[in-house]
């Protein structure tokens, strides 16, 4: 009876140390993933990091390293970290950019409408075609000093916007609805609408920032942007159709 | 013979394998879902008819279509998704955060809240800035750490049910968001520096704002981005000296913050900075976040008494238990 309850016990004993082997195992190589993971998860973030700072690009060197990175590239934008802190570098930039809607009118008379992020011009009437003049005195392309509290997401888009990127499509179209909500009667008078970049210095000695200048931008026609859901112009589609003719 | 390698072997067990006390991790998930739930209530549901609208809002789809294509970039919305669908997802966001902040399902809360605010991050991506990338990495890391041992209701439930949680947890997440800190700073540094810094030099040409000391007055200029007119071109022998100070706290972060003795003087002259930072300019929440980071960091002896008692207490048994294994084996 003894022995058949000590080899009971040995069999337990057994079972158990086959349990506890089993558990060490799982344990073992739950750490080793866990540091293969660390080991990848800092490589791939160091190597996606020196990728930003894109030495020698252009070069074969630059981009063999560009083709070697970029599975680090790709791991770091799949878990969203991606890695690029480059904020005011190389140099900080002493001019920003900014998008602006010239509306003409079948009157000759014509309407500037401003992002929300731009400051207001301290001498200048800002909706006025003639504060885009770059001849303008120093004075009348003075810009008030603005008190920045929020609004960074609509500013970033507006930089971006103003960067030529698609999403100056979306600008145009966001700022020409605003206007036509406010003034409903405009979208009979409109001939033109033009979307131009503006450049403003940052402040300088005398204390203000400034207007510099408003490239050429281009035409925009709502009737050909299948996603333009406002107003009719009547006024710029006779335009088109004449131009066509 | 001595072992060469043993003290670095000996470190490196220490930092990435030696259980810490999970109150850090605890405070970092209530400072990442505090800033998450206050943008989302505060900035992108007030505003969400205007930037995820393409319907009279900034919207612009094309955009995010050209984003999408490039990299392993991912959403849980489709390129083309509605209006409300992408409503639905910041307000599923916005109950991810709130379960976040009160450590509610606090694992799946974290894992939620990732992917929520990644996809929205890329359903218009042209109104992100640099804080909101650093809080989507710090999401990331987040989802990966046990931070539901303090100020949760996780950690109350399983003490009611007789089970409480563990408060010493392994710290291999948490290491890997300090690291991801390092890297924002040495690289930011790097940038800043540009390779060619000392070849320009060399060659007596413009070494680039920030070596020549005028970076910080030029930014501090900037109407789109800073608060106030009144450092606005600051004088030279005050621009520089924040300028090459920020540039040497940048380079040196790594190192200063690694060695417990010169620890607190990183965290001091990087929270200096920070809130310098949020004072003086308006780039959203990014300074909050990387302060966030900075809880990872808090040493041992700035933790409140109580929760320093409950973590020596625990590591000691544990430390004993070991020692016990040891003299057995």
């Amino acid at each position: 009876m003894s022995s058949l309850g000590e080899q009971n016990k040995i069999e337990d004993k057994a079972k158990l140390s086959k349990l506890a082997r089993c558990m060490l195992c799982a344990r073992q190589l739950r750490g080793y993933l866990i540091a293969a993971f660390c080991l990848w998860h800092v490589f791939a973030l160091t190597l996606a990091n020196l990728r930003s700072l894109e030495i020698e690009k252009g070069t074969l060197q630059g981009d063999r390293f560009e083709q070697v990175t970029e599975p680090f590239a790709a791991y770091t934008s799949l878990v969203n970290s991606e890695q690029d802190w480059a904020m005011y570098a190389p140099n900080v930039p002493d001019e920003s950019y900014l998008p602006i809607l010239q509306l003409s009118f079948n009157d000759g008379s014509q309407l500037v409408l401003r992002s929300s992020s731009e400051p207001d011009l301290l001498n200048a009437d800002a909706s006025n075609a003639s504060s885009l003049d770059p001849d303008a005195s120093e004075s009348q392309r003075r810009y008030a000093w603005r008190y920045r509290f929020g609004g960074l997401s609509k500013r970033k888009f507006h930089e971006h916007a103003a960067s030529g990127k698609p999403s100056i499509h979306a600008w145009v179209r966001h700022r020409l609805a605003q206007h036509l909500r406010a003034m409903p009667s405009d979208a009979q008078r409109i001939t033109r609408i033009e979307c131009r970049r503006i450049t403003i210095s940052h402040v300088d000695a005398s204390g203000y920032a400034h207007f510099i200048a408003a490239n050429a931008g281009f035409d925009y026609a709502p009737a050909d942007d299948p996603l333009w859901s406002g107003p009719l112009l009547p006024a710029l589609s006779n335009l088109g159709s004449d131009q066509d003719g | 013979m001595a072992d060469p390698l043993g003290g670095a072997n000996i470190w490196l067990n220490r930092m990435w394998r030696e259980p810490i006390d999970g109150l850090r991790l605890s405070l970092f998930r209530i400072a990442l879902a505090s800033i998450a739930l206050c943008q989302i209530l505060f900035s992108r549901l007030p505003n969400a008819r205007i930037f995820y609208s393409s319907d009279g809002g900034l919207l612009a789809p094309e955009h995010a279509e050209s984003l999408r294509s490039s990299y392993q970039r991912w959403s849980l919305l489709p390129v083309d998704a509605s209006f409300e669908a992408i409503q639905a997802m910041l307000i599923a966001a916005a109950i991810a955060s709130a379960l976040l902040l009160i450590g509610c399902l606090t694992r799946l809360a974290s894992i939620a809240l990732f992917l929520a605010y990644s996809s929205i991050l890329y359903a218009n991506s042209a109104i992100t800035n640099g804080g909101d990338w650093l809080l989507a990495a710090g999401l990331f890391l987040l989802a990966l750490m046990p931070c539901n041992r303090y100020f949760s209701i996780d950690a109350k439930l399983w003490r009611k049910l007789g089970r409480p949680l563990d408060r010493v947890v392994e710290p291999w997440s948490m290491r890997l968001a300090q690291v991801q800190l390092c890297l924002i700073y040495t690289f930011s540094a790097l940038h800043k520096l540009g390779p060619f810094t000392l070849y320009l030099f060399a060659h007596g040409e413009s070494m680039g704002d920030w070596m020549s000391g005028r970076a910080v007055g030029m930014s501090l200029a900037d109407p789109l981005v800073a608060r106030f007119p009144w450092f606005a071109r600051l004088p030279l022998w005050l621009s520089a000296p924040a300028t090459w100070a920020t540039l040497a706290f940048e380079l040196s972060f790594p190192l200063v913050v690694l060695w417990h003795r010169t620890r607190k003087f990183a965290l001091i002259a990087g929270i200096a900075m920070h809130v310098g930072i949020l004072i003086t300019m308006e780039i959203g929440h990014f300074s909050l976040t990387v302060l966030s980071f900075y809880l990872l960091f808090l040493p041992e002896s700035w933790l409140p008494a109580c929760y320093h008692g409950v973590r020596s207490n625990h590591l000691d048994s544990i430390c004993e238990e070991s020692e016990c294994d040891q003299n057995s084996s």
